[in-house]
């Protein structure tokens, strides 16, 4: 579990370095992290105040992000 | 394709540090000391949990202790000794009652022990745990003997005086002779010893009987205030196979009070104790110490971490011209991306390998310091080459995705 949990914060920083520099995978890897990330803790019973306040506070960046998905670089 | 890819990022990488000795060797030591210290912390916590956890297994999961003081509090918050202090201690009177009365239950067993000197001629055994039991004792923990036999019910219910010795005592005793049939003292009181019981090795909760003498608990009347604080009198119950261990309880929480004469009202005067109690603690204790051991190694990870990306930024510098080259004679984004992203992994995944074999050195020497059963186990290894390798991932992606955005013509022009 440890090892899964690493990965995912792994993943999650290079979304975030990929959003750093406004590029359409960022969007793309970020989106399949913050699904990982919550049937991981849906699976492990970690769900309290946190967990919910992490995924209203994911959701509103995501519809940002997808707001500017289209300007965004298609290539790496 | 991607073999290749992968292949070649590798070659690159091992180049790359291979000619960098010096500094390679510095910036992989603080993934080693973190690695080190985080494996090192859950170790050392797994093998303690289990020594533990295999004592408490050889206590059995299905025995209730019925004992004036609980283990763990009765009431929430706080730990209220002053009522329990007044509690009356469990006779050996309440055993057979018990017996007769528990139908869930399988054997019912009575125990009260001392510390005393046992001697045979010249030889002696100081402060050995010297334990008056009911009949029925070797129902609750099973133990083997290694020579001689158990006590008859005779010799049990009459207070016979023989004696079953631990294999350390009878080491002690009779280091080149037979114990069977000698007769040995008891706190100046006479025993023939009938078996000596096989040895069963350290025990984290100290309740091995290598260090015990067994004695029929009617002979022990004669050598211990059996009534004492200090014996801690204890009766055993073992639940029978297909009932759990709640359904007895409730079942000897109405004959302990039936038993004690206790009014409706009136709370109960005992405690009946389960190694499940220990256990549940024992989780909560030992994921405190594992969330410390990820504290004390994260802070050393991070450093290193920090080590490993500046590294890779220095050589991202260092290499800008033939990035540019690379790049020039058509080598893409993502190739450039793994050359130095394998870079950093394949660092951080020394550093690691560096800490494991670290651990296990300190793992195999340690284990005969401290005489405790510590083995580095392979959950623990892939934890470690994980981590590590997340750490290289995360330290190298930003310098090796910068790399990879160079502009070939720009890249090429730098000094």
């Amino acid at each position: 579990m440890p090892a899964v949990y690493g990965i995912l914060v792994a993943a999650h920083f290079i979304a975030c370095v990929g959003l750093w520099y406004f590029k359409r995978w960022g969007v793309q890897l970020y989106l399949l992290v913050f699904f990982a990330k919550t049937i991981f803790y849906l699976s492990i019973r970690q769900t309290g105040a946190m967990f919910y306040a992490n995924v209203v506070l994911s959701v509103v960046f995501i519809i940002i992000l997808l707001r500017f998905y289209k300007r965004m670089d298609r290539n790496l | 394709m991607l073999f290749i890819l992968l292949k070649e990022s590798f070659v690159f990488a091992w180049q790359s540090l291979v000619s960098n000795k010096l500094r390679s060797f510095l910036s992989l030591l603080g993934i080693t000391i973190g690695i080190f210290a985080i494996i090192l912390v859950f170790t050392i916590v797994d093998s303690l949990e289990n020594n533990i956890r295999d004592s408490l297994q050889s206590l059995g999961s299905n025995v209730v202790y019925i004992q004036k003081w609980p283990w763990v509090s009765e009431d929430p918050g706080e730990y209220p000794w002053w009522k329990y202090m007044n509690r009356p201690k469990p006779q050996y009177y309440e055993m057979p009652e018990i017996q007769k009365r528990c139908k869930s239950a399988e054997a019912v067993a009575f125990r009260a022990e001392k510390r005393k000197t046992v001697q045979y001629k010249s030889n002696s055994v100081q402060n050995a745990l010297v334990a008056g039991v009911s009949y029925d004792t070797y129902k609750i923990k099973s133990f083997e003997l290694n020579e001689g036999r158990y006590f008859s019910r005779k010799e049990t219910d009459a207070g016979y005086r023989v004696a079953l010795l631990g294999a350390e005592i009878a080491q002690g005793l009779f280091p080149n002779e037979n114990a069977i049939g000698k007769e040995i003292k008891i706190a100046g009181h006479k025993a023939q010893v009938i078996g000596v019981i096989k040895k069963e090795g350290e025990s984290m909760i100290g309740m091995s009987y290598d260090t015990q003498v067994l004695i029929p608990f009617a002979f022990a009347r004669y050598l211990m205030d059996t009534r004492a604080e200090g014996t801690s009198p204890t009766i055993f119950v073992k639940a029978k196979a297909n009932v759990s261990n709640d359904e007895m309880k409730d079942e000897l929480i109405g004959i302990m009070r039936s038993i004690r004469r206790l009014k409706p009202k009136a709370e109960h005067n005992f405690a009946l104790n389960e190694t499940t109690l220990i256990s549940e603690r024992l989780d909560d204790l030992f994921g405190v110490i594992g969330a410390a051991g990820w504290v004390i190694g994260g802070f050393s990870i991070l450093v290193g971490g920090f080590g490993i990306a500046n590294i890779m930024f220095v050589s991202v510098r260092e290499r800008t011209n033939l990035i540019g080259i690379q790049k020039s004679l058509g080598a893409k984004n993502l190739f450039i991306l793994f050359q130095f992203l394998s870079e950093s992994v394949l660092l951080s995944l020394i550093g690691g390998f560096f800490g494991l074999l670290l651990t296990y050195f300190i793992t195999f020497f340690g284990k005969n310091l401290i005489n405790m059963d510590i083995n580095l186990s392979s959950t623990n290894i892939i934890l470690g080459f994980t981590v590590s390798g997340l750490i290289g991932v995360i330290s190298g992606f930003v310098p090796a995705y910068s790399a990879s955005q160079l502009d070939p013509v720009e890249a090429i022009r730098s000094n």
